[in-house]
């Protein structure tokens, strides 16, 4: 069973800023801690920047809707801490694939083959709704063409230069092969970009893809690229329906069923007894003054159509759950023994609180913990891709 | 009496060392430019040598050769701002510098990202603005070729105003928290940047409370007349390249005036030469040191660095013919620091062979060749003859050379009372002495 656990401020609940144990969701020291314990209960990766809200929540002056850019974040946090996966989101519609790739591989590499590329919706980030010159609206299909062709050209620079292809050789005075380092010459309807990328090969190959955009549209572009999904369910029915959508997609795409781990979103109320978390949800919700309320809906019509996770009391996080860390467990053992799902993404309503309950828990039933550093590819049981230019290469040496 | 001015360092981190051949070095750790130990030396013995600064350039196209990659030079220099966020978690001190293009870059993004770097740092993060002039670079980023030079300045002074702006975008005391009456924040304390003249399109506010320094430290590396106006309005440090004491004391003093009229005083900027250590216990320890890492350069190199620097056509020339010097110098696009290129080649009559590892030698910065007393009068006549108020300092490979300077240059410096014996404050500001800039606000 692998864990992933989304954070992000005080938490995913728009009142959780005023439950919070933490004043400071800024503090490094804070997250550092948060790591070091997500890493001792066995989590494979923990995932930064997914959307707490819209700019309409943020003007509203209610909730904590704010953020910091998750690349520099998973920077800061690489040498913080030993074992655990770091995810990132990177908003497709304001960068280029090639400062993408490039931010991906150096953090790959100097955090030991542990990053993660957190895709968000094409259509869901704050900058497609800008309307500027430089990035003229897009229709939704259209956002969909340019989110595959956007992680093709990643995918194709990061191939760019082969493994192996760095020699090093100081005595002949070559430092890299250049027969196995490629331009990539794309040109296709939004990029155009030659490469070779100034970055050697990530450490994992390719960093994982995440994403959990369970449209038709997204779920098609999860089927081509992504190396995890998160589904975003309210029950075991609905799990089992996404996956089978997902894996006949992966069959028509000529994938293998276990090159996408499946894991099924959960959105959390964690205390030490069943009273204490029902009476911490209801506090919670007790919270969203009429102010919140309209300010939430005001967001929600703004991104109208929009497949947003709905801040109010997490439904569209996944599974929501209420209760204490000792039946969550069994709960995901009972659901990834049914054979629902690959693991568990783990939404916490509180930061840090929620998460604490669940760690000593974890921790408690020995979840294996890597000993020796370990690509988060392997650790997810994922292939390390070959380079798409190494083929070439060998057919013409 | 006045307290003697002081001395500001910068770590130019550049992976491979600065010398083109440094990586081939005995003593250099050649492939482990992607490892987190390597940079950890690097940004631990700065620090240790009380550095103001740790610096990361920027490449955004690979070293090709035509078309072809050209595997003999190619070290890639790392992604800045991710690199100085790793080192910002192995550091406590020292400044962070990344440098990052205003040319493919959107400024809001550019906005979220120092702030991050200035978040997770607490205070230590600064930016190098650059346009980038590599014309290699467009291609990777859908264009066609270089970008005019002044319609990439006009850019950058556009995209320096939409980062500040928004970086101001939050005045204090807009961060409530206050749970008693559930506000978090001030809405009316948050606003969205007002440029009416600029022409990017910032519709939200940024999505972070101001930095911890208001703003990250703004430096400006380029030497072109429109670098200089960029720089006298807005930089708060200058890495240049100043091999000649007389022009770097007039490139200081023309700086100086330039930002009087944008009613900036001296105080406000920190400039920092390049300058690389070549160093030995004895002159000729240090001469050796430097035939060893010239012999490393390997011809191809040579060649392919003198053809990247000048736009001429050297196909007909053997390596041990005569630098056609004249021609070259009627070259359109010779810049200031080509010229210095060429006056040493008429002097001491190189070939084009010398001439091309001068030039993989030095970059056109100041190398220096001598022992660490000799080295630490150098750097203290500049700073008193008014060349500059510090140095950015270029290794000719790391770890060795640099742990040589901070071990033997540094001691010597402290000695002479014009550096520091320990850092006073926590924020890159503090080590440069500047002032934390007022947000400006709309209503003002």
């Amino acid at each position: 069973m692998y864990l992933t656990v989304a954070l992000g401020c005080h938490g995913f609940h728009p009142a959780a800023w005023q439950l919070s144990s933490a004043t400071n969701p800024f503090d490094i020291d804070l997250s550092r801690d948060l790591l070091a314990q997500a890493e001792r209960a066995g989590f494979e990766a923990a995932l930064f920047g997914l959307p707490i809200g819209g700019s309409r929540l943020l003007a509203s002056g209610l909730v904590d809707a704010c953020e910091l850019d998750p690349l520099p974040l998973v920077g800061a946090l690489a040498p913080r801490t030993q074992s655990i996966g770091l995810g990132a989101t990177v908003p497709l519609s304001r960068t280029q694939p090639f400062h993408t790739a490039r931010a991906f591989s150096v953090l790959d590499h100097l955090s030991g083959g542990r990053t993660a590329w957190v895709l968000l919706p094409p259509y869901e980030d704050e900058g497609a709704v800008i309307e500027d010159a430089a990035y003229p609206a897009l229709s939704r299909s259209e956002w969909y063409e340019r989110a595959a062709e956007y992680i093709s050209v990643v995918i194709k620079l990061w191939d760019s230069w082969e493994d192996g292809c760095v020699l090093a050789d100081k005595e002949a005075g070559i430092f890299a092969d250049s027969r196995r380092v490629h331009p990539i010459d794309h040109v296709g309807p939004y990029f155009s970009v030659q490469g070779p990328l100034t970055a050697i090969r990530p450490l994992q190959g390719r960093p994982v893809v995440v994403q959990f955009d369970q449209s038709d549209a997204g779920l098609k572009l999860a089927a081509q690229t992504a190396d995890v999904f998160i589904g975003m369910c309210s029950s075991p029915e609905e799990a089992i329906a996404l996956r089978e959508k997902l894996h006949a997609l992966l069959d028509g795409a000529s994938r293998p069923r276990s090159a996408v781990k499946f894991l099924l979103s959960v959105w959390a109320v964690i205390e030490p007894t069943e009273t204490h978390a029902r009476h911490r949800a209801d506090t919670l919700d007790s919270l969203i003054s009429s102010d919140l309320m309209r300010a939430i809906k005001e967001d929600r019509e703004r991104l109208a159509g929009r497949h947003l996770p709905n801040v109010l009391s997490g439904h569209r996080w996944g599974v929501r759950f209420v209760g204490t860390a000792s039946r969550l467990c069994n709960l995901m053992i009972e659901w990834s023994g049914a054979g629902l799902c690959d693991g568990f993404n783990i939404v916490p309503s509180i930061l840090p609180d929620t998460l604490l309950p669940l760690f000593d828990e974890l921790a408690r039933r020995r979840r294996p913990v890597p000993g020796e550093p370990v690509l988060l590819r392997q650790r997810l049981g994922l292939i390390r891709p070959m380079s798409v230019f190494a083929a070439t290469t060998s057919a013409t040496a | 009496m006045n307290p003697s001015r002081q001395l500001h360092l910068g770590l130019f981190m550049y992976p491979g060392g600065h010398h083109i051949a440094g990586w081939r070095h005995l003593n250099a750790p050649a492939d482990t430019y992607t490892s987190l130990t390597y940079y950890r030396t690097a940004a631990q013995l700065a620090e240790r040598g009380k550095f103001d600064i740790f610096f990361v350039g920027d490449t955004l196209a690979t070293r090709n050769k035509g078309r072809t990659f050209f595997g003999r030079q190619a070290i890639p220099n790392l992604d800045p701002v991710s690199l100085c966020a790793v080192v910002s978690a192995m550091t406590s001190r020292i400044g962070v510098v990344a440098t990052l293009s205003t040319t493919y870059h959107e400024p809001d993004y550019v906005a979220a990202k120092f702030a991050t770097l200035d978040h997770v740092s607490a205070g230590r993060a600064g930016w190098n603005v650059v346009t980038t002039f590599d014309p290699a670079a467009a291609y990777n980023f859908g264009r066609k070729g270089l970008l005019d030079k002044s319609v990439r300045y006009e850019r950058g002074k556009q995209f320096v105003d939409a980062v500040t702006a928004l970086w101001d975008g939050w005045a204090e005391g807009a961060l409530l928290a206050d749970r008693t009456t559930g506000r978090f924040l001030d809405p009316s304390l948050i606003e969205k940047p007002q440029l009416p003249a600029n022409s990017f399109c910032l519709d939200t506010p940024m999505r972070l409370p101001r930095p911890p320094q208001g703003w990250p430290v703004l430096i400006q590396a380029g030497g072109s007349p429109h670098g200089r106006d960029l720089a006298a309005q807005y930089a708060e440090a200058i890495f240049t390249a100043q091999p000649d004491l007389e022009e770097a004391k007039s490139f200081r003093a023309e700086m100086h005036k330039r930002m009087a009229e944008y009613g900036r005083s001296p105080g406000d900027l920190a400039i920092m030469p390049g300058l690389s250590p070549v160093l030995g216990s004895t002159e000729t320890e240090a001469r050796r040191l430097e035939e060893e890492l010239d012999e490393l350069v390997h011809p191809e190199v040579a060649m392919w660095m003198l053809t990247k620097t000048f736009p001429f056509d050297f196909t007909s020339y053997a390596p041990d013919d005569l630098l056609p010097v004249d021609a070259l110098e009627d070259l359109p696009k010779s810049t200031a620091n080509n010229a210095t290129m060429l006056s040493a080649a008429r002097r001491d009559r190189m070939t084009v062979l010398q001439a091309a590892k001068w030039l993989a030698r030095s970059r056109s910065h100041h190398t220096f060749v001598g022992t660490p007393e000799k080295l630490a009068d150098v750097m203290q006549c500049w700073l008193e003859e008014g060349g500059c108020d510090g140095f950015n300092v270029m290794p000719p490979f790391f770890p060795d050379s640099l742990a040589v300077f901070v071990d033997h240059v540094v001691p010597e410096l402290q000695r002479r009372g014009i550096y520091r014996v320990d850092y006073e404050g926590s924020t890159l500001r503090s080590h440069l002495g500047l002032k934390t800039p007022q947000p400006r606000r709309a209503n003002d």
